[in-house]
């Protein structure tokens, strides 16, 4: 009996297997047989409504697959909490730092292809970087003032690597610190300019730690874009597009959103929670130059979600190839290994290190969410979150403009969508 | 046992869940780079399930005198020697005729005086400091030799003792390798025995202790225990018979020299055996050996070692032992097994791979690793030294994307 029930399961798992090898697009399934309790899911959507008439969010989309299925997609609250539109499943959200992955998966191509390397110096694809010096702290115990800074080699040269785990020693000039303080003070984000610029500007500043000695949340996958558009001789958004977003079916997905009749569904925040870091969201439907590797992105829940399901494929989505597995096995296991986190915030988490552009789940405890280990995920400033379970085959994707909820919600979806996981071996 | 039956056929790459594309972008890179004059010519053969799934050859195994380059090509190996030596010790070692836990000094008896040269701190002194000559802590073993944490060095390394092995003309004249390790022995030891890794002459002392052991010389006791079971019959310490002469291959100027010195010619006969570095080998001989280890150390029907004996050698050695102050070649996420580098984790490491790969390469730009877990090899020859590092990281990420369907 119990054999006979054990190949049972085994001929379910590989129909299910082959079902998310094959994986042709994402479509509904109940969500029962996919394990979930449609009694626990719908917690989640009065939670959400429940925050939207509270004004603690404006308004949100959340999606949830596994075995290449669609479990839950639910919109509630306002696209434009100030028109009164209401929040609909194609809104478009300005993603921001979930651009990371993205341009981190284009440079996976690249190295995919030979013509980019992981150990290779930042400066042998951007010589600007030859000479970036290390800000140290001048120990000076006669002095009330802040530290001066000496300005030191550093220890070994930043590598593509260290870009893509946030180890190259750059910044982001929101931190409380001297060269963050730099970043703001030098005018980084100054007039129109475009990656080319901004690797010259940044360039120019000091490191803030020495390449190696620590995760800090950083520009580095600004500075990565640029690195795809020199390897690639394409503008970032030209190769993201060729490579990554026509192939999955990304049409919504871009730096910026021009076409008059997309403009119409983009989300809005509440005017009480519409600043990143003290600086109003950004208006998307103006075009520029910049291509932010690191933060430029508006996309759609579906979008993001077809970009998911293809790391979870091992790299495949409809038959197109962006990746092959072990190269999203390397991409999505922890990198840091005994590299510790540096003085600014640690964003990934107890119990989490740090992949090629994904925070990846070292330890079932330890971390103060729910999650597998090998969980890999990030979230956006504007409040987006996602997460890929791989050994749970599952991913989750939370778009809303409500910057001050990012951390909340980062902490309260896992919890509540593995709480709605009742049937994990399904 | 169906693994004793694996002997190499070709397959169609489909079959083994590589990808026909994916695998020409690697034939179209080999040949740009051919084109571009960074590498004269290559063979590169990949396996999986024991059937080859590419077998290439590109640009010229002569680029002066215009020759092709051809599957049956002869490499300089270099220290694609050392996998092979140390498959020789574990031989003994299976036949209890040798113990990695003794001391070098148990076969070797010269190393009973060998001292560690530790530099004496002078705060004073402008010079380079000068060195107390120690008994090393403990007395350096088989086992450190297998996995580079014998104390010993290179003469190529900017040391104080790698000085003293450039002094010490360690390569002159037609020396045997008794007298290369009786050179090697008159110097003083890097490092601390066990204290970390740095590579080394090790495996050619290994190659001594398995003369000894054995009571052969080292080619005598491969050919019997590995080359002529697995018909590596292209693989010596140098080329005897006149008829393969003319198909060795020849590094291209400028990038013909290692450490200063031009690639030696294998035609001219030798006495010592280097096991660290002198072989010559072709593609499908080492393709041969590596799948003998994929096969758990038996390749059609010959039994070379047992899989316990092949699963002890390529798992990680070095424990908490860390990379000495010299370059640490296995790579970040890397450990170190008996002769092989051992991969430790899936991330860290600069390329693509799966945990418990095994991988080394030779200084004239041939590499080569074994990955259990997918149960394929690749093993890449070249003679191009300067392109031997770029080499380790654009062949595994290149290989590893065209293998698209791993669970076939």
């Amino acid at each position: 009996m119990m054999r006979t029930l054990r190949a049972c399961c085994g001929v379910i798992l590989t129909l299910i297997l082959i079902r998310s090898a094959l994986a042709q697009g994402l479509d509904f399934g109940p969500p029962e047989d996919l394990g979930f309790s449609t009694e626990r899911l719908g917690r989640i959507t009065d939670m959400l409504k429940s925050d939207v008439d509270k004004s603690v969010l404006p308004g949100a989309t959340l999606l949830i697959a596994r075995h290449g299925r669609i479990a839950y997609f639910e919109s509630v609250g306002w696209l434009d909490p100030t028109a009164k539109t209401p929040m609909t499943k194609d809104a478009i959200f300005r993603i921001f730092s979930m651009s990371k992955p993205i341009a981190s998966v284009a440079a996976m191509i690249l190295i995919e292809e030979g013509k980019l390397f992981l150990g290779d110096p930042v400066a042998k694809y951007l010589p600007q970087f030859a000479g970036v010096k290390v800000a140290v702290p001048k120990a000076d115990p006669t002095s009330l003032g802040p530290p001066g800074l000496d300005l030191v080699t550093p220890n070994r040269a930043m590598t593509i690597q260290d870009l893509m785990r946030h180890t190259a020693g750059l910044t982001y000039g929101f931190f409380n610190s001297p060269v963050a303080k730099m970043y703001v003070e030098s005018g980084l984000f100054g007039g129109d300019f475009d990656n080319a610029e901004f690797v010259n500007r940044i360039a120019k500043l000091p490191l803030a730690f020495q390449p190696g000695s620590s995760w800090n949340y950083s520009n580095a996958t600004d500075v990565l874009g640029r690195v795809v558009e020199v390897v690639s001789g394409k503008s970032l958004f030209q190769f993201e597009k060729e490579r990554i977003l026509e192939p999955l079916g990304m049409s919504d997905t871009s730096f910026y959103v021009t076409e008059p009749a997309k403009q119409t569904r983009i989300a809005e925040p509440l005017a009480s929670d519409s600043r990143v870091f003290g600086f109003p969201l950004f208006n998307p439907r103006t075009g520029g130059k910049w291509e932010a590797g690191g933060q430029g992105m508006e996309s759609t829940t579906m979008d993001y979600a077809r970009f998911l399901q293809m790391l979870l494929n091992g790299g495949t989505m409809d038959d197109k190839r962006i990746l092959a597995p072990a190269t999203v096995a390397l991409m999505t296991a922890d990198h840091l290994g005994k590299i510790p986190p540096g003085p600014t915030l640690y964003i990934p988490g107890p119990g989490t290190g740090f992949g090629l552009g994904f925070a990846v789940r070292r330890e079932q405890g330890v971390a103060n969410i729910s999650g597998s280990v090998g969980n890999y995920f990030w979230g956006g400033a504007a409040g987006t979150v996602f997460w890929n379970d791989p050994s749970q085959q599952m991913l989750v994707v939370f778009m809303v403009q409500a910057p001050s909820q990012g951390p909340h919600y980062t902490q309260l979806l896992p919890d509540m969508v593995y709480a709605a996981l009742t049937d994990p071996d399904k | 046992m169906a693994e004793a039956a694996r002997v190499l056929e070709e397959a169609n790459p489909e079959q083994v869940g590589f990808s026909r594309d994916r695998l020409n972008r690697i034939t179209d890179e080999l040949r740009r780079e051919v084109d571009q004059g960074l590498l004269p010519g290559a063979t590169l053969l990949i396996a999986r399930h024991g059937k080859i799934a590419y077998f290439e050859a590109v640009g010229f195994r002569d680029k002066a005198a215009q020759a092709p380059m051809t599957k049956d090509t002869i490499f300089r190996i270099f220290s694609m020697s050392k996998p092979v030596t140390s498959v020789a010790a574990m031989t003994l070692v299976e036949q209890g005729k040798l113990y990695l836990e003794y001391p070098i000094a148990a076969y070797i008896p010269q190393f009973t005086q060998v001292k560690v040269a530790v530099p004496r701190p002078d705060p004073s002194s402008l010079m380079p400091p000068a060195f107390d000559m120690l008994p090393p802590a403990r007395p350096p073993t088989v086992q450190d030799l297998l996995r580079h944490t014998a104390g010993l060095t290179y003469g190529f390394f900017e040391s104080p003792v790698g000085k003293l092995y450039r002094d010490a003309n360690l390569y002159a004249g037609d020396f045997t390798t008794a007298e290369f390790v009786e050179r090697l022995t008159a110097q003083p030891l890097a490092y601390q025995p066990g204290a970390g890794w740095n590579y080394s002459h090790a495996t050619d002392v290994l190659g001594r202790v398995v003369e000894v052991a054995s009571g052969k010389s080292l080619f005598q006791w491969e050919k019997e225990q590995i080359v002529d079971p697995l018909g590596m019959s292209d693989t010596s310490f140098f080329v005897a018979d006149k008829a393969k002469h003319g198909r060795i291959a020849e590094a291209a100027a400028p990038d013909n020299q290692f450490a200063g010195v031009p690639l030696y010619d294998p035609r001219v006969p030798i006495k010592s055996e280097m096991g660290g570095q002198g072989m010559q080998s072709t593609a499908i001989d080492y393709a041969r050996f590596l799948q003998m280890l994929l096969n758990g150390g038996v390749y059609n029907d010959n039994l070379v070692l047992s899989p316990e004996t092949v699963a002890y050698m390529t798992a990680d050695h070095l424990g908490l032992i860390g990379p000495g102050p010299t370059m640490y070649f296995p790579g970040s996420g890397h450990g170190f097994g008996l002769g092989f580098a051992v991969r430790r984790a899936q991330g860290e490491a600069v390329h693509a791979g799966s945990v418990g790969n095994f991988h080394w390469s030779g200084a004239a730009g041939t590499s080569f690793w074994c990955d259990p877990k997918r149960d394929f090899f690749a093993v890449f020859m070249t003679q191009a030294p300067m392109q031997l590092f770029r080499l380790t990281s654009l062949l595994p990420n290149m290989v590893y994307a065209a293998l698209t369907e791993p669970e076939k």
